[in-house]
């Protein structure tokens, strides 16, 4: 009972929370952080250190040692010089982040954001604050979504902000969350800004039973590749990173690595057009149709085949290329969102039924 | 589903630039604590640091937590042994750099290492408890910055040590005016409990002298105390620092007597239950009486009747002075003043009967006091008849004073009672011993002859060669032997003066033996038997003679002391310790007492809140002044000259009514104006060519030009005269347009 009333009360303030951060801190694709965004908080070791000062200060007036009285003013005083450091570590930040990035769902993906600095940052982390709360706990769990860097010299930079998608669909990730514990570690600095990005999450693409090989070429590709994870979390320097890249075609690089991508096949195109149906996919709900559906748009791409996507409402009329395909995702992730449970329930009577 | 991606939680590691450079602190911080701690403590420190050593080089070193356990298992066994014989300050320390030492072993979370940082701090900090002058405070400081230095590190990266140093010296710098506004204003608390006090080995003079013992005393070149005088000085033959006077002499050995230590323990005692209280000590002895009579007439103490030469009392009309002491930590209770010392601080020092001072506390950190001395004669005046044992004890005074052991030198004995016989007068006697040293060849020496049982007849007779407490020390017992009583004083003669300091230093070099003998008529009066043998050991310090057989015997060839002809280098030693005593003075002898006169010569009275605001104004412009250099500057590039003149036109053209709208292009602009222009006109013909709007055109074109093609210096020079060109004649014809923003079509 006490239990739910905390959780209400704990979701009310949430929401209150977030009106207020809404007010105060409006969506932007171009952030710059002042006074008016950071928030700062002693850290864990921040109280600690303060309880030490305290013991200093009582040791020396106990032993009526000046000198070490001195000390603990020195340390208390350098308490608060970190406090203003901390805060300048993160004042004038400038954060670029605007557009529709491409991730399958339940998979890693990377969200580029620009970083411009007058000078030198410390420890900054990067992450979606609500990725914690997505369904993919235990990833997150065990290795936390976040970039890290140490020093960020001086001009314009570029992360890359690991995130996993719950699930398919067409999504604004929410706040992303930009802390750093410069410059001893007593407090944390953070902000939490909008910058009102989509998220088109195609399904995750899964490969149909018995799908015939001759028609996929050589096989390999579809199944599940490790995604991306070039060592991307933990750099310690960012500068010049995938540099001079156009956006989309990075987000897409990244998406179909492993595969082939932009091989020669894609210009020896054969021209057998056809359409790849919704309904014509093999499988007992739509969410598993789609993903079926996600796989061979990229199969078909991968062998170069010109192909048109028929959904229940929506086409995409035939066509090659990378453009293409990318029309085709956003199709799939645009999909309207079915009802889970309604799915999850035929699901089972089809098992029933089995 | 997905196949769960293999994820490896990232193992702590600390880069391995911290790691050497946590090692390089831990060692410091352990070695300032070097001199107190156990032998066997630094043992197992130096074994976890060459085992974390090993750790850093490859981690496959790393003990497992059980071997850490069983070590500090064991520490602590050892410390709980040892404990007794540590006090309990020692075995806090030593638990404490046990840990420090412990836990670089354990380093497998940011906690563990937030943890070494804090006990870092820790082990730093507490070396401040035996040492604090200048220049370990000096190098404490920097090893501060290291230690914060340590801890930047871990936030910062790959980041060269030095930039680090420097931005946590920057750190400290900042925090400094902060800290030193508290240090003055926030208020001086008295100690909240009671603390185990340090244990240290005693330094300075002893409560026991034997023959040779100041000899050794006077090697060492340390610091035994300081005193500043409000005023005038004394004369330097008169700087007499009484320390301890000993009544008792067991044939080798001068201690304090039995009825000495009685009084003593009674007058510890008696403080706390306020029975009897220091002003009832004064009162007894002369230095109310002083006072008063002194009030009423400064010549009823000058002796003038004396006219002996050794006597330092002879035609000095008794003035006061008034001084500051700041003693070192002796780890003793006796304290240093001149002849009748009056001291204000009553609480915590006490004046005994034979007029020496004595400290409650054992002085283990420096301690200061202010005095007020009267030269002149030590009365021993019976008149309160309150506490017989006092009374009884200054009785006994003379009668204890004659005591000696005949046996144990019978030459002296004898010679005591044929001057006796000698010279009725005790005057005279006196006279004569001290003629007797000036005129056979006493020698004056560190280094002389080894006596036979200490024997004083030897020195006497036979080698007569020693120091100041072998003169001291024979004449004494000569006076017994005589029938005068006469007891040995022993503590300091003269001090380096430092004019930059304005202060007086006394180290233990100058230490000191002397005696004073009872006259009737006069009281305990002074007789430094040294003078007779070598004035100029009174006049100015141990002389250069000494001083070379000191070096030679201390082994200290270095100390600067020595070198004291060179001016230059004299003079750097003059300036450093000048510099130590203010620190002294203003930072360890900073009291409750010194911040509220301080602070109420500054505010007038003083008020809480007075201090709270200023606390506040301070922590208010400090966090601004951090804010002005810290606060990212915003570096306006000055405007190329071309984006001044085009503004310089717009201006013109809004004046008329026009504004270009954010956003808009050059050309487009241009096109808008033309537009707008032709408007006004009824043949639009005539707007679109009319000259202002081609010579707009102009100035946009090359605008655009300049900004968008990439011209080299040569044609950017070029097309900046053409702009400035048609910019005049731009100007010259907006202006001859009739209408302004008012004017509507």
């Amino acid at each position: 009972m006490m239990k739910k009333i905390k959780e209400k009360i704990n979701a009310r303030l949430k929401i209150s929370f977030d009106r207020w951060l809404k007010r105060r801190m409006p969506a932007a694709s171009v952030q710059k952080l002042s006074s008016k965004n950071i928030f700062i908080f002693p850290t864990k070791f921040g109280f600690i250190y303060l309880l030490f000062i305290l013991l200093l200060f009582l040791f020396g007036t106990n032993y009526q040692n000046n000198v070490i009285i001195l000390l603990s003013y020195v340390m208390a005083s350098l308490f608060i010089t970190c406090m203003l450091h901390s805060f300048f570590n993160l004042s004038g930040l400038t954060f670029v982040l605007d557009g529709e990035h491409i991730g399958f769902a339940e998979q890693k993906m990377l969200v580029p954001i620009a970083v411009i600095t007058s000078k030198e940052r410390f420890d900054l982390s990067l992450e979606f604050s609500e990725a914690l709360l997505s369904s993919k706990r235990q990833l997150t769990k065990s290795q936390p979504l976040r970039v890290h860097v140490d020093k960020a010299v001086k001009g314009e930079l570029k992360f890359n902000i690991p995130f996993v998608p719950a699930k398919r669909g067409i999504t604004n990730p929410g706040r992303i969350k930009i802390s750093s514990e410069y410059s001893l570690g007593f407090f944390t600095t953070w902000t939490r800004l909008d910058f009102n990005i989509k998220l088109v999450n195609p399904p995750k693409p899964i490969v149909i039973r018995g799908y015939s090989p001759e028609l996929s070429g050589d096989d390999d590709g579809v199944k599940q590749s490790k995604n991306t994870s070039n060592g991307t979390e933990d750099f310690s320097e960012l500068k010049n990173y995938i540099a001079g890249e156009p956006l989309t075609h990075v987000a897409w690089k990244q998406m179909a690595k492993g595969q082939g991508w932009l091989t020669k096949k894609y210009h020896k195109e054969q021209g057998n057009q056809c359409w790849l149906t919704l309904k014509d996919i093999p499988a007992n709900n739509i969410e598993m149709k789609l993903a079926h559906l996600c796989f061979l748009v990229l199969d078909y791409h991968k062998q170069g085949l010109e192909f048109g996507l028929k959904l229940s409402s929506t086409s995409v009329p035939p066509s090659t290329g990378p453009e293409h395909v990318k029309n085709c995702l956003v199709a799939l992730a645009a999909y309207p969102q079915t009802n889970r449970l309604a799915d999850d329930e035929q699901n089972a009577l089809n098992k029933v039924s089995l | 589903m997905a196949a769960p991606e293999l994820i490896v939680t990232p193992k702590f590691t600390l880069p391995a630039q911290l790691s050497w450079l946590l090692i390089f602190i831990q060692v410091f911080n352990v070695g300032l604590l070097y001199f107190e701690l156990s032998l066997w403590v630094i043992a197992v420190i130096v074994l976890c640091l060459l085992w974390r050593l090993l750790v850093v080089l490859d981690e496959k070193y790393q003990p497992s937590h059980w071997t850490i356990v069983i070590i500090a298992l064991a520490g602590c066994v050892m410390l709980l042994v040892s404990s007794k014989q540590l006090g309990l300050l020692s075995t806090m320390l030593h638990l404490l750099c046990l840990a420090y030492g412990l836990k670089t072993l354990e380093l497998k979370s940011r906690k563990d290492f937030y943890q070494l940082s804090l006990l870092g701090f820790f082990v730093l900090t507490s070396s401040l408890i035996f040492y604090q002058s200048l220049y370990f405070s000096f190098l404490l400081s920097i090893l501060l910055i290291i230690n914060v230095t340590a801890l930047l590190m871990y936030f910062t990266g790959k980041t060269s040590i030095l930039t680090l140093f420097k931005t946590a010296s920057k750190l400290m710098m900042q925090s400094l005016p902060l800290a030193i506004v508290l240090f003055v204003v926030f208020p001086k608390l008295a100690p909240l409990w009671h603390v185990p006090a340090a244990k240290s080995s005693t330094t300075g003079i002893s409560n026991s002298v034997k023959i040779g013992d100041i000899a050794n005393l006077a090697l060492s070149d340390a610091l035994a105390f300081r005193v500043e005088f409000d005023n005038n000085a004394p004369d330097a033959n008169q700087l007499y620092w009484r320390t301890l006077v000993l009544e008792s002499f067991d044939g080798a050995t001068w201690e304090q007597s039995l009825a000495q230590k009685q009084i003593k323990k009674i007058l510890l005692g008696s403080n706390k239950q306020r029975v009897f209280t220091f002003e009832d000590v004064d009162s007894q002895g002369a230095n109310t009486q002083v006072k008063n009579n002194q009030a009423k007439n400064s010549q009823a103490f000058s002796y003038q009747g004396i006219s002996y030469q050794a006597f330092s009392y002879q035609g000095i009309s008794y003035q006061a002075f008034n001084y500051q002491v700041i003693a070192e930590p002796s780890f003793q209770h006796w304290l240093f003043a001149l002849d009748i010392a009056q001291v204000d601080n009553t609480r915590q020092i006490m004046s005994l009967p034979d007029y020496t001072l004595f400290s409650r506390q054992v002085l283990s950190q420096t301690v200061s006091y202010k005095v007020t001395s009267y030269q002149q004669p030590l009365l021993d005046n019976i008149t309160n008849k309150q506490e017989t044992l006092l009374n009884q004890h200054l009785k006994n005074n003379k009668v204890r004073n004659l005591e000696f052991p005949a046996e144990s030198n019978p030459r002296l004995t004898k010679q005591g009672q044929l001057l006796r016989q000698e010279f009725p007068d005790k005057r005279q006697l006196i006279q004569a011993v001290l003629n007797n040293y000036r005129q056979k060849p006493f020698r004056y020496t560190l280094q002389p002859p080894p006596l036979i049982n200490n024997s004083l007849d030897q020195f006497y007779f036979e080698t007569q060669a020693g120091f100041c407490e072998y003169y001291a020390s024979s004449f004494t017992y000569l006076m017994r032997a005589a029938g005068i009583p006469a007891r040995m004083v022993v503590g300091y003669l003269g001090g380096e003066y430092n004019p930059r300091g304005k202060y007086y230093g006394i180290y233990q070099r100058d230490a000191h033996a002397w005696s004073e003998v009872w006259l009737d008529s006069i009281g305990w009066v002074r007789i430094d038997p040294t003078a007779a043998v070598h004035p100029a050991r009174v006049e100015g310090g141990l002389p250069n003679d000494l001083l070379q057989q000191q070096s030679l015997l201390s082994g200290n060839f270095l100390s600067l002391y020595r070198l004291r002809q060179f001016a230059l280098i004299n003079n750097l030693r003059l300036q450093f310790q000048a510099i130590d005593y203010q620190w002294t003075r203003w930072v360890i002898g900073y009291t409750a007492k010194n911040q509220f006169k301080l602070l109420s010569g500054w505010f007038g009275n003083l008020r809480p809140y007075k201090i709270a605001l200023l606390v506040a104004f301070t922590f208010v412009s400090i966090m601004f002044l951090l804010w002005l250099v810290n606060r990212e500057r915003l570096k306006i590039a000055p405007k190329p000259v071309w984006l001044v003149l085009y503004f310089q036109a717009l201006v013109l053209i809004a004046k008329k009514g026009l504004e270009k709208p954010k956003g808009m292009g050059i050309w487009e602009f241009s096109k808008l104006f033309s537009r707008w222009f032709s408007e006004r006109f009824s043949d639009p013909k005539e707007g679109e060519f009319s000259s202002v709007v081609q010579s707009f055109a102009i100035v946009s074109k090359i605008v655009i030009s300049i900004e968008y093609q990439k011209l080299s210096e040569q044609e950017h020079q070029q097309a900046l005269l053409n702009l400035r060109a048609e910019m005049t004649n731009f100007k010259q014809e907006i202006k001859k347009l009739k209408f302004n923003k008012s004017f509507k079509v």
